[in-house]
């Protein structure tokens, strides 16, 4: 049975021991001492040892895991033995890799040699490969001519050569196998890479040592089992450094990024401005794109030319060479504030920031704690950072954020299993290398975590498939594979096969988007101003005023890929904003929050005690405590506040009703609740019900709802049943199952030699969900995506938990009605609608409006004759 | 000249002779996605057929004798080759259409459509008459997607009409709920009275003219016309005009 352990350090001399003479004389002429991080997994490497190391950001975690590798490729080539394959494949998510290894690996190599060469010492040239996406011919050519033996690739590179015959025959015999910034993984991407893995390990006639580097990310167990599979053995090496953390939080007052009062919004850019002063290079995380922009644009309103040159945006939806060209800028040090909504969150080396400033809240505190990591890369330094919160909700949150932070609390990840869509891609690029027998494949399949208890039926719907037999009497077109029943073997079909497999590779989801083109005024008309998401469109109506990159626009006609629309529009918006980039909050910090809340509430009465009490808890300054105690007094005084064992409703009348759940439970939670929820209550009386969610809590609106019926109606018995009823009728799973059909193979990106933009492969989401349901309601690619969106996208497994609490009564729901929303209600409803629960069919629904329409024209007729 | 709504369809009498009109088919959609790389299964045929059985139920029903049963245009849907799927599909329909007369009451119109493009190469194309437009006593019928001058002759009242694909998003009150619908549009251009047909293709969800351009050569008022929403069983409501809606 696998075992997964956690380790001590080894003895500086106990390292030094192992280290060859020239290694050991290049380590210390470059540094004084082995750094903590290599104490524990130098040694263990060189033992041949599965390890997962888990270091803060600047802990050498590149070098530590380099190091035992290198001196072994050393030892080999002094006594000449180096042979022309590769010893050590080393995966990173990144793609900007080369910088990195260059300081990690390829520099340390040339200055062994250098020290050899002095010597006079003869020693094999130690080879290293980088192939990335962006690798070229020429390289590729190379590389194939001349075997790297340490080879560093990207997820996706990797699957890519996989499939080469050559390459198979270069891995024969691997000895290392490295995954960075595996924390970066524990999504589909990840899932991909665990079977990719698993092929590699296959292929090669030696089981490679596995070696994981993660930043901060709880449970460890689980990511070491991610990173080795099931039954083999994983020391984890979970390295504190003493590196403290400066962490601070201010407040400049209530709502001031949407402000439109110009003193309020002063005081954040003038608070900005006196810290990106004090520092050297500041950097601003702000979640959103948008904002990142609006921050670029009002610090430069309010300091007009002071911060010209010396300011960039990084997002990720600006081109490679412009991020590439603020990360060049930000090494060299010539800037002195960069703003990123999370883009700038992973591993590259960025120079040195000394103060990193999270505007909103990261949503988690493993997340909190990468932010901060950027600043004070270098090893000896510590990471500095604030929070700057811009209401008071986000307050409470950060608060808690930095308690977790300060005390070392992260909350843990899951990482998605059975996850068919990428087994169906992996399968597909697993025959087209060979036969294989049935049961050899599905072994090697079950090796990988994500699968290990992947059930026979799912294997073979994902087969039928692959093998076009959904698509009955047109099988031909539709098989990717063959299958061989009676054999038990299953093999490639199509001379296509490896060009549509090599082209579609990957499981990024691409989002339908639309370009937003103005078309008044005249002077401006043509140009792009943004895109939106297709099924932002779907909802919209000609004469809708919406927010693109805060400004305002009215839609006024579609075509093709393109919307067409009004700028400077003065009215309100008539819809919501999109809100599906927010980043969910997580469950466990949720309920931190909600336990801080009754503690709080416990101390009101006293007020310098509670203060206090606030003060030493989320470890803040005496004005931050201040106005986090008036909030909850507000919020007492209004009703009562919702806390880890409280549940308010609040239900009010405008044109429909509202039932607003203030539950304190993070969005993934509260999406599964409020959905379960709006489908009981849209069941009652056959009517759609709306519902909208956030972290705090959720709505649910539509005529007459009966709070006490469908709180009743909802069990943790039944939830999962219920809400697999309820994800049918909804908008996201149309969504989500297009996402399934890319990495499933059934929306190629690319197709006989054509790249499709996702415009004009466009196939409307609901459509290709209505066609794939008369095929086979449990289509596996289908089922795959009710997976995706009730344990991935909602929290399943928690949500049951909360509903049992409240059947235990451990969990208690207070009502109260209102006249008219309160201010904590608003905040929720103004959100707007996540999603439409459509109970009632279309026929029935235009069946009414038909008659609503006949009746007005009869009303109209009447108001005439008088 | 008489106009009778059934589904998708209309069922019109000129000079005492009856025919069943039908708007865009395109068939062979499913395998021009799948060249654009977009698996989703081949049932669309089969749909198209249940749906002409209802129809020819109820013209039978009715006691109707037809004269002729024509086709506004885009029949097949690539437009640069004839391809495998359109090629069956097609013979398919012809030998489902000769299945449905008795005693060779009536003749196949293909009108041609901008998609149409390679339908002589249809093998069995000889047992239907394929034109450009055709004019029935004060009708013309075309596809719609370009102008001629035997429409402008004065004899001629009726315009109808493929091409646009037309539908309609109905929302109710709140505008919580969007649904679109395919729907007839009937209206007035320069004195001649126009009828545009949905598309009979189950698969394309048509055009809210609304929000989308029309790829016309003329410019219709299409607020000013009339909007009847294609419902359950055969039935078709009326809804007023687009502009008010």
């Amino acid at each position: 049975m696998a075992n997964v352990e956690y380790i001590d350090a080894h003895s500086p001399e106990e390292v030094r021991r192992i280290l060859n003479p020239l290694v050991r004389e290049w380590f210390f002429s470059r540094f004084k001492d082995f750094s903590k991080t290599q104490l524990y997994t130098v040694k263990n490497i060189y033992d041949r040892k599965n390890i997962l190391i888990c270091a803060p950001t600047g802990g050498t975690k590149t070098l530590s895991a380099f190091l035992g590798i290198i001196n072994y490729l050393v030892e080999l080539a002094l006594k000449k033995e180096l042979d022309n394959k590769m010893y050590a494949v080393y995966v990173s998510p990144l793609k900007a890799l080369s910088n990195d290894i260059f300081v990690n690996l390829i520099q340390p190599l040339r200055e062994i040699e250098e020290i050899a060469k002095k010597k006079g010492i003869d020693i094999q040239e130690i080879r290293v490969g980088l192939r990335t996406g962006d690798t070229e011919a020429k390289e590729r050519a190379r590389q194939a001519r001349k075997t790297p033996h340490i080879y560093v690739t990207t997820p996706e590179s990797l699957a890519i050569v996989l499939t080469s015959p050559k390459f198979s025959e270069k891995i024969m015999a691997l000895e290392f196998l490295v995954v960075d910034e595996i924390h970066a993984l524990t999504n589909k991407r990840g899932v991909y890479l665990s079977l990719t893995l698993e092929r590699l390990c296959h292929a090669s006639s030696i089981e490679p040592v596995r070696i994981g580097l993660s930043a901060t990310i709880a449970p460890l167990e689980e990511i070491a089992k991610f990173l080795v599979g099931s039954k083999r053995d994983c020391l984890i090496a979970d390295v504190k450094l003493l590196k403290k953390i400066e962490i601070g939080l201010d407040y400049p007052g209530e709502n001031l990024l949407e402000a439109e009062n110009q003193t309020n919004q002063k005081k954040l850019y003038h608070l900005l401005d006196g810290l990106i002063e004090k520092n050297r290079t500041t950097l601003i995380f702000t979640n959103t794109r948008a904002a990142t922009e609006r921050i670029i644009h009002y610090l430069d309103l309010h300091f007009p030319k002071k911060y010209a040159g010396l300011i960039g945006a990084h997002h990720s939806s600006m081109s490679k060479e412009k991020r590439f060209e603020i990360e060049e800028k930000l090494r060299k040090g010539e800037l002195k504030v960069v703003v990123s909504s999370t883009s700038l969150e992973l591993g590259i080396d960025i120079g040195s920031i000394d103060l990193v400033i999270l505007l909103r809240s990261p949503k988690g505190v493993a997340r909190a704690l990468q932010r901060i990591g950027r600043a004070g890369h270098k090893l000896h330094t510590n990471p500095r950072g604030e929070f700057i919160v811009l209401d008071r909700d986000d307050l409470i949150e950060c608060g808690i954020l930095m308690k977790g932070m300060i005390e070392g609390k992260i909350e843990s990840t899951e990482i998605p299993k059975n996850a068919l869509d990428v087994l169906a891609q992996q399968i597909f690029g697993m025959a087209i290398t060979k036969v294989w027998d049935i049961d050899e494949i599905l072994g090697v399949i079950r090796k990988s975590y994500c699968y290990e208890n992947l059930s026979k039926e799912d294997f073979f719907d994902v087969i039928s498939y692959l093998a076009g037999e959904y698509a009955l009497e047109h099988r031909h077109v539709y098989a990717k594979i063959w299958y061989d029943a009676d054999k038990k073997q299953i093999g490639k079909k199509g001379k296509l096969a490896r060009v549509i497999y090599l082209t579609n590779i990957g499981t990024i989801p691409e989002e339908g988007f639309v370009n937003v083109v103005i078309q008044h005024p005249p002077e401006k008309r043509g140009s792009i101003i943004g895109k939106i998401d297709e099924s932002f469109l779907e909802r919209m109506k000609k004469g809708d005023i919406f927010v693109l990159g805060g400004e305002k626009y009215q839609f006024l006609f579609a075509r093709g890929m393109k919307i067409y629309v009004r700028a400077g529009i003065t009215k309100n918006p008539t819809i919501p904003s999109w809100f599906s980039e927010m980043l969910p909050l997580n469950f466990e910090v949720a309920l931190e929050i909600g336990r801080f809340r009754r503690l709080v509430k416990e101390r009101l009465k006293n007020k310098k005690e509670c203060i206090e009490f606030i003060k030493k808890h989320i470890y803040c300054q005496q004005h931050i405590a201040e106005e986090a105690y008036n909030y909850f007094v507000e919020q007492q005084g209004f009703a009562e506040i919702p806390d880890d064992k409280t549940i308010l409703i609040e239900k009010y009348k405008e044109e429909k009703e509202y039932v607003v759940f203030h539950s304190m439970y993070g969005r993934r939670v509260n999406d599964a609740l409020a959905r379960a929820y709006a489908y009981a209550a849209a069941s009652f009386r056959s009517r759609d019900v709306e519902m909208g969610i956030s972290d705090n809590g959720f709505f649910i609106a539509g005529e007459d709802l009966d709070e006490d019926k469908m709180i009743k109606a909802i069990t943790g018995k039944n939830l999962e049943e219920i809400l697999k009823e309820a994800v049918e009728k909804t908008e996201v799973l149309a969504r989500r199952f297009r996402h399934c059909a890319a990495r499933s193979l059934m929306i190629l990106r690319s197709y006989k030699g054509r790249l499709k933009s996702v415009g004009k492969q466009h196939v409307h989401s609901g459509f290709l969900l209505y066609a794939i349901k008369k095929i086979s309601n449990e289509f596996p690619i289908l089922r795959e995506a009710r997976r995706e969106v009730m344990e991935d996208l909602m929290d399943l497994r928690n949500a049951k938990k909360v509903l049992e609490g409240i059947e235990k009564g451990e969990i208690k729901i207070k009502k109260i009605r209102t006249p008219f929303v309160s201010p904590f209600g608003l905040n929720l409803v103004l959100q707007g609608r996540s999603d439409l629960i459509k109970i009632e069919d279309r026929a029935a629904f235009l069946k009414r409006m038909h008659e609503l329409h006949l009746k007005a024209i009869a009303t109209k007729g009447k108001y005439k004759q008088n | 000249m008489e106009v009778e709504y059934l589904g998708k369809c209309i069922i019109i009498k000129i000079e005492n002779k009856i025919n069943l009109i039908v708007g865009d088919l395109h068939l062979g959609f499913e395998q021009a996605l799948e060249n654009s790389g977009t698996l989703i299964g081949r049932r669309m045929f089969k749909e198209m057929v249940e749906e002409f059985d209802l129809i020819f139920e109820q013209v039978k029903k009715r006691g109707l004798s037809l004269d002729k049963v024509i086709f506004l245009g885009d029949i097949k849907h690539e437009f640069f080759e004839l391809s495998q799927q359109e090629r069956g599909d097609l013979t398919k329909l012809i030998d489902y259409l000769e299945s449905k007369m008795d005693k060779g009451n009536y003749k196949i119109v293909f009108i041609k459509g901008n998609h149409d493009n390679y339908l002589l190469n249809l093998r069995t194309i000889g047992k239907v008459e394929v034109c450009d437009h055709l004019i029935m006593g004060d009708c013309c019928f075309l596809h719609g997607d370009k102008d001629f001058v035997e429409a402008w002759d004065k004899k001629i009242n009726y315009w109808i009409m493929g091409h646009l694909h037309p539908a309609v998003k109905i929302k109710d009150y709140r505008g919580v709920r969007v649904e679109k619908y395919k729907c007839f549009l009937e209206g007035e251009f320069k004195g001649k009275k126009v009828i545009v047909l949905p598309s009979f293709n189950p698969y394309s969800e048509g055009s809210d003219m609304r929000e989308e351009r029309m790829d016309l050569p003329w410019e219709f008022e299409v607020e000013k016309f009339n909007v009847k929403i294609v419902g359950e069983n055969l039935k078709v409501l009326d809804f007023g005009k687009l502009g008010k809606l």
